[in-house]
């Protein structure tokens, strides 16, 4: 609808009788019996929707739930869900539309969930001119936070003057009339709602943002990056053992990583024996979790996978779909199944005890003082445990960029495709190094190379992922052939298996230049400059 | 945002209610809906409590010197708006001679508001003129109330001539009989008939009902006031079926 100027809310209190209202205001009236509705505030994990100043509610029946989105300075957007799991909607459950073509972008994999349910008793008014007919809206509201034990918290009683439009000169009056009499309700309702219930409205980010000084000792400054990674780990495992989506596991596997990395890269913090159990243990998270991940990945690339095949044989592709689906079934269940295991909470409860602050040791190490009150260090004791951070991380990022330049100058349209992986696997290592330490670093002299580095490495991703694609669905072709309609479907297999290798080719193509942008001496001499 | 007309040569058929009607159970149904009064006579438009007026009137409209979205009112039923009646909508066929490519006029008429809205009614004045001709050429189907009497099909069959042969991007027709009185026997005659000869007629009829005619007293469509009625189920039962044929959902 063309955008209206926004509701107004006054607190009214509960010593104010309805029946004042239509005392102050001239043609206020009932519109209606008074109505209970069941809302839920619905947002991602990681709060997108708050991010970006919108607010969406769920309404309505479980089974078709309707959905509508405020955003300030534009009209509210509507639609009905009638797919899924109303406590878990996808960008695929949204009605196709203004709704769907807000957020489809905003939202990418990520489920809405309700953060916050509420219950309002409401009691419809309305303004009438002289024809009868509605020229403002009101409605009495008294909304409450619920929970699974029923009210939790009252948010006081509102009056809510809406706008008609076309009648904007009626609005006025009517607010003019209630502001000689009523307070304005300073909290929008979402927000009074969240607050109540304690919930962070920003939601849970997968940010680490540890701020570090370079004189501040490695292995306080590595332990408490490790912690916050940890943290991330803890805060989305719930998600992926429930499947969620996606993303849970995503980002729980890029804290694992970026973890393996930091002991990697900062082996002389731990002592061998203590940094031995800790890589294997990460590794292992990695391996239980990859498979799920890989089919995850290619479920979402799918349809720009079988772009190419002629549409005709679109309906050849479902055997395979449906196989795809199958085995991501499995590979989650087998997954949820290791992530359950007393293996996994021993692995991760020595994890956490070797990264945990230990009591206060006595005099404070310098530039320890962004980390927090507590000067405690954790039990690292390798022989560089009490370098100064600045100088540790510097030296590697200086050393992984340089055997990358070396490693990327050796590849030729000969190589093996053994040789662009390695690079990437080292380029993801810089990465992470970039990203997690990169703070002590003047910003102008970081971003840059971040810049060259995301582009190669997007190129090295999708040589990888298309190779690793074509293979896993080359290993699909026996079972799929003994599916009915797999021959069909084989036949169809192949139009998807050259369009990735299309692709992977292309890929390889793009890496000379990329790779050029990454090595080009103004970076060599940025990254001698900078981190050495 | 997909477009209906309601239309037919003849005037008093029930092409207002029908109108009013279907736009409030799409409202309803959460479709944000837009109902444009194009007859100046503006029943439709006092059927909803507004007044007939559009600053301008029609030469500034159709000459585009007026901004659509200004002249939209509220209405009392929440999710329909409507570009209310203007007496002088009399002329708009004069209005749209002047224009350069008049069949397209309205379509562009409603183009900045087409992001705004999921469905536009257009209730068009009972004539074959300019108008009906932007209609035809705008409108993704017309909605035809058919009373049940022998010159009525004929007028039908007319009207589905006439669209085939001059309009380039026809639209889809759904027909509908209005004003049944099944105890006559002529009634049931050409319902039965119209029905099983053309598929474009609808299996739901609107019964000649007080309730309807109760309309002009209330103000109101009758879903609002009688959704139980005959006529009030009626309307639902012709709503379901153009949402099903039209593929609106």
């Amino acid at each position: 609808m063309p955008r209206l100027p926004d509701p107004v809310v006054f607190a009214i209190g509960a010593e104010v009788d309805e029946s004042r209202v239509a005392r102050w205001l001239a043609g206020a009236e009932p519109a209606g019996p008074a109505r209970t509705v069941e809302q839920a505030l619905l947002d991602t994990f990681d709060g997108r929707l708050y991010r970006r100043g919108l607010v969406m509610w769920r309404e309505g029946s479980r089974r078709a739930p309707s959905l509508r989105l405020q955003q300030a300075g534009a009209a509210d957007l509507s639609g009905r869900v009638e797919s899924g799991d109303p406590d878990r909607i996808l960008v695929a459950d949204l009605p196709e539309g203004v709704l769907n073509d807000r957020l489809a972008d905003l939202i990418g994999e990520r489920a809405l969930q309700p953060r916050v349910r509420i219950r309002t008793r409401t009691r419809p008014w309305r303004v009438c001119n002289g024809d009868g007919k509605t020229v403002v809206r009101m409605a009495v509201e008294e909304p409450a936070v619920v929970g699974g034990r029923g009210v939790e918290a009252d948010l006081g009683r509102r009056l809510r003057v809406v706008p008609v439009l076309g009648y904007p000169r009626d609005m006025e009056r009517a607010v003019a009339a209630l502001e000689r009499r009523l307070e304005h309700q300073p909290m929008p309702l979402a927000e009074a709602a969240l607050a109540a219930a304690g919930v962070r409205p920003e939601g849970v980010s997968s940010d680490v943002e540890v701020p570090l000084v370079p004189e501040m000792r490695a292995d306080i400054a590595i332990a408490a990056i490790c912690r916050r990674l940890a943290e991330i780990v803890d805060d989305h495992k719930a998600g992926v053992v429930a499947d969620i989506d996606p993303e849970f596991l995503h980002d729980m596997r890029v804290a694992v990583r970026r973890s393996r990395a930091v002991l990697k890269e900062m082996r002389g913090v731990l002592t061998p024996e203590q940094a031995a159990r800790a890589r294997s243990d990460l590794k292992w998270i990695q391996e239980i979790t990859g498979p799920t991940r890989d089919l995850d990945v290619l479920l979402h690339e799918w349809p720009s996978m079988v772009e190419p095949v002629p549409t005709w044989m679109g309906p050849d592709l479902g055997p395979l779909l449906d196989l795809l689906r199958r085995e991501r079934a499995e590979a989650y269940s087998t997954m949820r199944r290791h992530l359950t295991s007393r293996r996994f909470a021993a692995a991760w409860s020595a994890w956490q005890e070797l990264i945990a602050e230990s009591a206060p040791t006595g005099s404070a190490p310098t530039g320890s003082a962004p980390i927090g009150p507590s000067f405690a260090g954790p039990s690292f004791a390798g022989p560089e445990a009490g370098r100064p951070i600045g100088e540790l991380a510097g030296r590697r990022i200086v050393a992984v960029y340089r055997s990358m330049a070396r490693a990327g100058a050796a590849i030729d349209d000969d190589s093996p495709p053994e040789a662009l992986h390695d690079l990437r696997k080292r380029g993801k290592e810089l990465r992470y190094l970039l990203e997690l330490f990169g703070c002590m670093w003047p910003e102008e002299r970081v971003k840059p190379l971040v810049g060259a580095l995301k582009g190669l490495q997007d190129v090295l991703g999708h040589f990888q992922d298309d190779e690793i694609q074509a293979l896993e669905l080359r290993g699909l072709g026996p079972v799929l052939a003994a599916t009915p309609g797999g021959t069909d479907s084989l036949i169809a297999l192949g139009f998807v298996i050259e369009e990735l290798t299309r692709r992977q080719h292309q890929a390889r193509a793009d890496f000379a230049t990329r790779f050029s942008d990454f090595a080009a001496p103004a970076n060599r001499k940025r990254v001698t400059g900078t981190f050495r | 945002m997909r477009i209906l007309a309601t239309y037919n040569i003849k005037g008093g058929v029930g092409k207002t209610s029908a109108a009013v009607n279907m736009a409030a159970l799409a409202a309803g149904q959460g479709l944000r809906t837009l109902l444009w009064d194009l007859d100046p006579q503006g029943a439709a438009t006092y059927l909803l409590r507004v007044k007939p007026k559009v600053r301008g009137g029609v030469r500034k409209l159709i000459e585009r010197r007026s901004e659509v979205d200004a002249l939209l009112k509220g209405t009392d039923i929440e999710g329909l708006d409507l570009l209310p009646a203007d007496f002088s909508y009399r002329h708009m066929d004069l209005a749209l001679g002047d224009t350069k490519r008049p069949e397209a006029r309205l379509g562009q008429l409603l183009g900045p508001v087409g992001r705004d809205y999921d469905l536009a009614i257009l209730d068009c004045p009972p004539s074959i003129s300019l108008v009906s001709e932007s209609v035809f050429e705008t409108a993704d189907a017309l909605i035809v109330p058919l009373i049940p009497a022998t010159l009525s099909v004929r007028t039908f069959e007319q009207l589905v001539r006439f669209v085939d042969e001059k309009v380039a991007d026809p639209p889809e027709i759904v027909a509908f009989f209005s004003m049944v009185d099944r105890r006559k026997r002529l009634h049931r005659e050409v319902v039965d008939d119209l029905g099983r000869r053309y598929p474009q007629v609808a299996t739901a009829a609107i019964p000649a009902a007080s309730d309807v005619e109760r309309m002009g007293v209330e103000r109101r469509p009758v879903v609002s006031y009688a959704p139980g009625s005959p006529a009030g189920r009626a309307y639902a039962a012709l709503w379901e079926e153009t949402v099903d044929r039209l593929g609106l959902r």
